[in-house]
């Protein structure tokens, strides 16, 4: 705080103001507008960046965002945060859009005849305090519906509900990952129900039950992470991935086996292997009573390798070998299960797993249980609230950034008189909310988020407010004063408050980080005994396919979302803009159905039309869907997140709908492309061939970058960073179904091996930052051409649009803009100011990001220095959650990318092309099934 | 956002605006605009450089104070104008109206004078600490009442001078 009294919170206000005021002057008619009072330590045209935390999921992972002159305009991974280490998904990514959303609610909105109508602050606030009032006059509940909160927004909601004379655990929060049954699970067999934390480096065999952790939360940043190091230390020694599910998923394609049992019988593989791990006598063992095991024993008789063997459709050998590695190399871990694999028996196969990891002796070794979970504030289930509904008990229901009277599975509106939404978006609880009370978004709002016990983040306000919000614990806050009931409650507003939980050198760190205190947790007397040891009950029509539903980013037109998380394609299909269901190559032949036919799919619940993809990554017999496009088809009163609930009965409608997909045209051999070497063996690259062009002569640097195959999972962060880093225009569905997507970055899929054992590699493709570069020598204008730091530069203001350089460029990383760039979900305001926009009838690329470079080497130079390896980090490298992508000097024999650029596993792409790419590939490494 | 979106945000904040030096975003393609005359920029406030850097002699990094810092050289605040002009002249109407607008928390607005097309990079730092002397590519502002251009900004004038003092003239160090 500045000694004239001007906060920083103020100068944000202000300085985006003037930012705004400036986007709007035409360039004609350019002004300077001078401060009044000048904040002490802002630099204009200097970025300044502030700590705090990603609301984009439950994973709270520390967030870093960029503010230049007050404006915010890139969003990156927190480097000190404990739990992703700098790095951050393509959701975090994304979350920028949702602050410059036009379509963002704003202000106190009323329902007027099933129309949101925009009505003054006051009398919003004054009528939540009425519908307050009102319940707890005629005595029926006030309930919270919230998304995951912790730390002081908990505190307070609890605390609310008190001073309005409630009990404190009317309070329900969904959007979390961890699923209820996956909680209920864990209750059935520990002392303790806590979530435990992994740490899946450490792990030397892990397998996986269907928990698609690269896919989605919980805290896919920190499991990506932790993957790509187990694969580091497991290297050069046995060690190995086994995912086990229906859908060859993202993280089924990082796996070293995808074994696909019979869909349903999950359960059998997971007990079928404690009881061969009961049987070897594993380490687990000795922490357990001996009742207990002599109870498993008799619990687990039944599932004999041959019984499972039948169940599963996975031979005897297979599940053999892996329960012997999975006791042998220890410590291991099985994960999940996840929704694809969770059907009415999930508690029970949740159960299995644990006991599993118990069995194994893998607790406070890959899985660790913490001291000082959040268990004392008890909060009601969504199903509590469903129950507490349907008996007419709720006569107001706020809800607080949590959809959930959208869908057949959403609660019953009927039954609730008043409901009140206190968040961003107009989705269909907004619309079904008698009240709407725009809350901050979480970019501009204060908080504090504990994402696990001794991870206390501090969400700190990067931005002033860009609309006209308010934050939901201020309208809470003030509609308790009004009523007189502020017993408990803070004084004064939520900011201050929030701010006064953190001291000045928390801020700049973002949050309170300790280390874990790990605690013993112990297997139940009867960890078995209550559940039903069964497959799920696939009720539906016929003997069709069972329907197993897995998460997407993709979700069905006009609900609020990332339009960048639209635009990128999902890594497996490569589908962007659409919705599909995906069928086996034999079961699609039997249907006679081809890519592209809209399918009429029938289940228990009810009906959807879906074109459908066709590809050996699904099971036979199984129909996959991604959620958001499934919930028609889930029976109402379902289990949230549950995701093999019924069979279906497929049909095709006759029409087509050709999905937009980026796998068109950019087919090459992939096993060529992506390569793969076995732990052992080294690549035989064929070495500089002889040129007949001269020698670029590298006066200082040769900027490079390497490309770990070993770690990249496909997950698409680095794309979603290049987009927002590079202002790299969305073109939407239309111009991604004629393949012009803008990516500067892509992640290339092929799908390589026999029907019978597919798999999916991907290869991360920017610009190769040729020697030889194909696109330089037919330029007719110069715009391409070579720098003294080995760059292929592309000077925009000289490109006349010929496009001979993106006909000529073999790895076909160049684009071409057919339009004007919009950017419809971000002003201008937001897009990076160091980044010329490109006209219509411009090529353009990627530069490593140019820019960055640049400012390191100023830096440098004005520090009297080179620059230091790692100092200048590309959008894609940064954002990485597995570090596979490293840039750096390849002139400095000792930098990072240099020494890897050296590695035995480092070829170039199309290395018969003589390109010289500044770009080096290190192959996977190949472990092979069991 | 649209643009009547973007002035209501305005209207409640402009007790302090900033100096838009980096302001808006770069585009490739079009003329560069700086020829001497910014038409539809207004100037709120007569700002004499002839008496301020000529007659007081004041250094140009007085009152642009970022030009060793940052790419902006930056536009003094109000409250540095008040610096001085506190202590006067106060019978001077312009000195009068600099004083009530700090009071009030108004600013001022100036038409920009000097502008590089969109698509070029342009760093003050670099150049200043370079040794490049301000009046090389602004003139003898001490000498103008009302500030000119003093060279129109072509990519032959830059050229030329990077050109002489062996500094980069690789496309890439000025387009990005």
């Amino acid at each position: 705080m500045s000694d004239n009294g001007l906060t920083r919170r103020r100068f944000l206000q202000v300085a985006t103001a003037a930012g705004t005021v400036a986007s709007c002057s035409k360039r004609a008619g350019r002004q300077l507008i001078p401060y009044v009072t000048p904040p002490d330590d802002v630099i204009p045209g200097q970025s300044r960046y502030y700590q705090t935390v990603c609301r984009a999921c439950s994973s709270a992972c520390g967030m870093m965002a960029e503010t230049r002159d007050g404006r915010l305009l890139k969003l990156e991974g927190n480097p000190s945060h404990p739990i992703n280490v700098g790095a951050l998904c393509l959701r975090g990514q994304a979350a920028i859009e949702g602050l410059y959303d036009p379509q963002r609610l704003s202000g106190a909105l009323a329902n007027k005849g099933g129309v949101l109508a925009q009505t003054e602050w006051d009398v919003g606030v004054a009528a939540l305090a009425d519908a307050v009032k009102g319940a707890i006059e005629s005595k029926v509940a006030i309930a919270i519906v919230t998304r995951t909160e912790s730390g002081a927004m908990r505190e307070l909601l609890s605390a609310w509900l008190s001073a309005m004379g409630q009990k404190p655990d009317q309070l329900v929060m969904v959007g979390g990952e961890e699923f209820e049954w996956a909680q209920a699970g864990r209750q059935a067999v520990f002392s303790a129900p806590d979530t435990p934390i992994y740490d899946v480096g450490k792990a030397r065999v892990l397998l996986s039950i269907g928990s698609d952790f690269l896919d989605e939360g919980p805290s896919r940043v920190e499991l990506s992470r932790g993957l790509a190091q187990m694969r580091a230390n497991t290297r050069q020694s046995a060690g190995r991935f086994v995912y086990v599910g229906p859908r060859l998923s993202m993280t089924a394609a990082a796996a070293d086996e995808w074994l696909a049992p019979r869909p349903g019988s999950e359960i059998f593989l997971v007990l079928g292997l404690a009881k061969l791990a009961l049987a070897a006598g594993a380490r687990g063992l000795s922490e357990m009573k001996p009742e207990v095991v002599e109870r498993l024993r008799a619990s687990l008789a039944p599932f004999e390798p041959g019984v499972v063997a039948e169940r599963t459709q996975v031979s005897v050998e297979k599940i053999e070998a892996l329960a012997q590695d999975f006791i042998r190399l220890h410590p291991s871990l099985c994960l999940g299960p996840g929704r694809v694999v969770g059907g009415t028996n999930a508690v029970a196969l949740s159960a299995a797993v644990n006991l599993l990891n118990a069995i194994a002796g893998n607790h406070n070794e890959t899985l660790v249980f913490m001291h000082g979970a959040d268990t004392e504030h008890s909060t009601w289930t969504l199903s509590d609230l469903r129950r507490e509904i349907a008996s007419d008990r709720v006569g107001l229901l706020l809800c607080h950034h949590a959809n959930v009277l959208a869908g057949r599975q959403g609660l019953d509106r009927s039954k609730i008189k008043h409901v009140v939404t206190l968040g961003n978006w107009s989705d269909e609880t907004a619309g079904k909310s008698d009240w709407v009370l725009a809350d901050h978004h979480f970019l501009e709002a204060w908080g504090e988020v504990i994402a696990r016990p001794g991870i206390r983040g501090a969400q700190q306000a990067s931005t002033l407010p860009l609309r006209d919000t308010r934050a939901a614990a201020d309208v809470l806050l003030d509609v308790a004063r009004r009523l007189g009931k502020t017993q408990g409650l803070p004084d004064g507003d939520w900011a201050t408050f929030v701010h006064g939980r953190f001291s000045e050198a928390d801020l700049e760190r973002g949050g309170v980080f300790e280390p874990p205190t790990p605690r013993t947790v112990a297997v139940t007397d009867e960890p078995l005994g209550k559940l039903k040891l069964v497959e799920p009950e696939l009720e539906g029509l016929g003997t069709g396919p069972v329907l197993a539903l897995f998460s997407s980013n993709k979700q069905p037109q006009g609900q609020p979302r990332e339009q960048l998380l639209q635009e990128i394609p999902d890594p497996v299909t490569t589908i962007a803009w659409s919705g599909w269901c995906e069928l086996h190559p034999e079961d699609a032949m039997k249907l006679g159905a081809t890519n592209g036919d809209v399918m009429f799919i029938e289940a228990k619940g009810g009906t959807a039309e879906l074109p459908i993809y066709v590809h050996a990554g699904v099971a036979r017999n199984v129909l996959a869907v991604p959620a958001a496009f499934g919930c028609d088809l889930i029976p109402e009163g379902t289990a949230l997140n549950l995701g093999l609930v019924s069979r279906a009965k497929i049909s095709r409608t006759g029409r087509r709908h050709e999905f937009p997909h980026t796998e068109a045209g950019r087919a090459g051999n992939g096993s060529e492309l992506s390569r793969r070497v076995t732990a052992r063996s080294h690549l035989l690259t064929s070495g500089a061939a002889a040129s007949m062009y001269p020698a670029h002569a590298h006066q200082q640097h040769r900027w490079g970058m390497t490309v770990d195959l070993d770690r990249c999972t496909g997950c698409s962060a680095c794309v979603a960073a290049c987009y927002v880093e590079n202002n790299v225009p969305i073109v939407g569905a239309e111009e991604v179904g004629l393949g012009l997507d803008m990516a500067w970055l892509r992640i290339d899929r092929f799908l390589e091996g026999p029907p019978e054992k597919p798999e999916v590699r991907f290869l991360p493709v920017m610009c190769q930052q040729c020697c030889n570069a194909p696109c330089e020598a037919v330029c007719p204008t110069y715009t391409t051409y070579h720098t003294t730091d080995g760059l292929n530069a592309q000077i925009y203001n000289r490109c006349v649009g010929t496009r001979y350089c993106e006909n000529n460029c073999p790895y076909t990383v160049r684009r071409f803009n057919f339009w004007d760039a919009e950017h419809p979900n971000r002003t201008t305001v937001s897009l990076n100011p160091d980044v010329t926009l490109r006209q219509r009838g411009v090529v353009e690329k990627c530069t490593f990001c140019v820019q960055r470079i640049r400012d390191g080497k100023e830096n440098a130079k004005m520090a009297g220095r080179n620059v230091v390896d790692g100092e200048i980090v590309p959008a894609c490298a940064q954002s990485c959650p597995t570090q596979a992508l490293v840039f750096g000097d390849l002139k400095d024999p000792r930098s990072r990318a240099s020494i890897l650029a050296r590695d035995r596993r480092a070829y170039s792409l199309m290395e018969e092309l003589n390109t010289e790419p500044g770009v080096r590939y290190l192959a996977r490494i190949e472990k092979g099934g069991v | 956002m649209n643009c009547s979106q973007c002035c209501r945000v305005a209207q409640w904040s402009v007790a302090v605006a900033l100096a838009v030096g980096t302001g808006g975003c770069k585009r490739a393609q079009g003329a560069p605009s700086q020829r001497g005359s910014n038409p539809g920029a207004e100037t709120s406030m007569a700002f004499d450089h002839q008496i301020h850097a000529g007659q007081y002699q004041i250094p140009c990094q007085y009152c642009h104070a970022y030009a060793d810092q940052a790419r902006v050289a930056g536009i003094p605040s109000l409250r540095k104008c008040m610096g001085c002009h506190k202590f006067g002249p106060k019978d001077k109407p312009v000195v009068q109206r600099l004083a009530a607008m700090f009071e009030e928390g108004k600013s001022a607005t100036f038409a920009r004078v000097n502008d590089m097309p969109d698509y070029v990079y342009f760093s003050h730092r670099v150049h200043v600490l370079k040794g490049v002397k301000c009046a090389e590519c602004h003139g003898e502002v001490a000498k103008m009442h009302k500030v000119v251009p003093a060279h129109t900004f072509t990519m032959g004038f830059c050229l030329d001078c990077h050109r002489q003092r062996g500094a980069s003239v690789d496309c890439v160090t000025c387009h990005q």
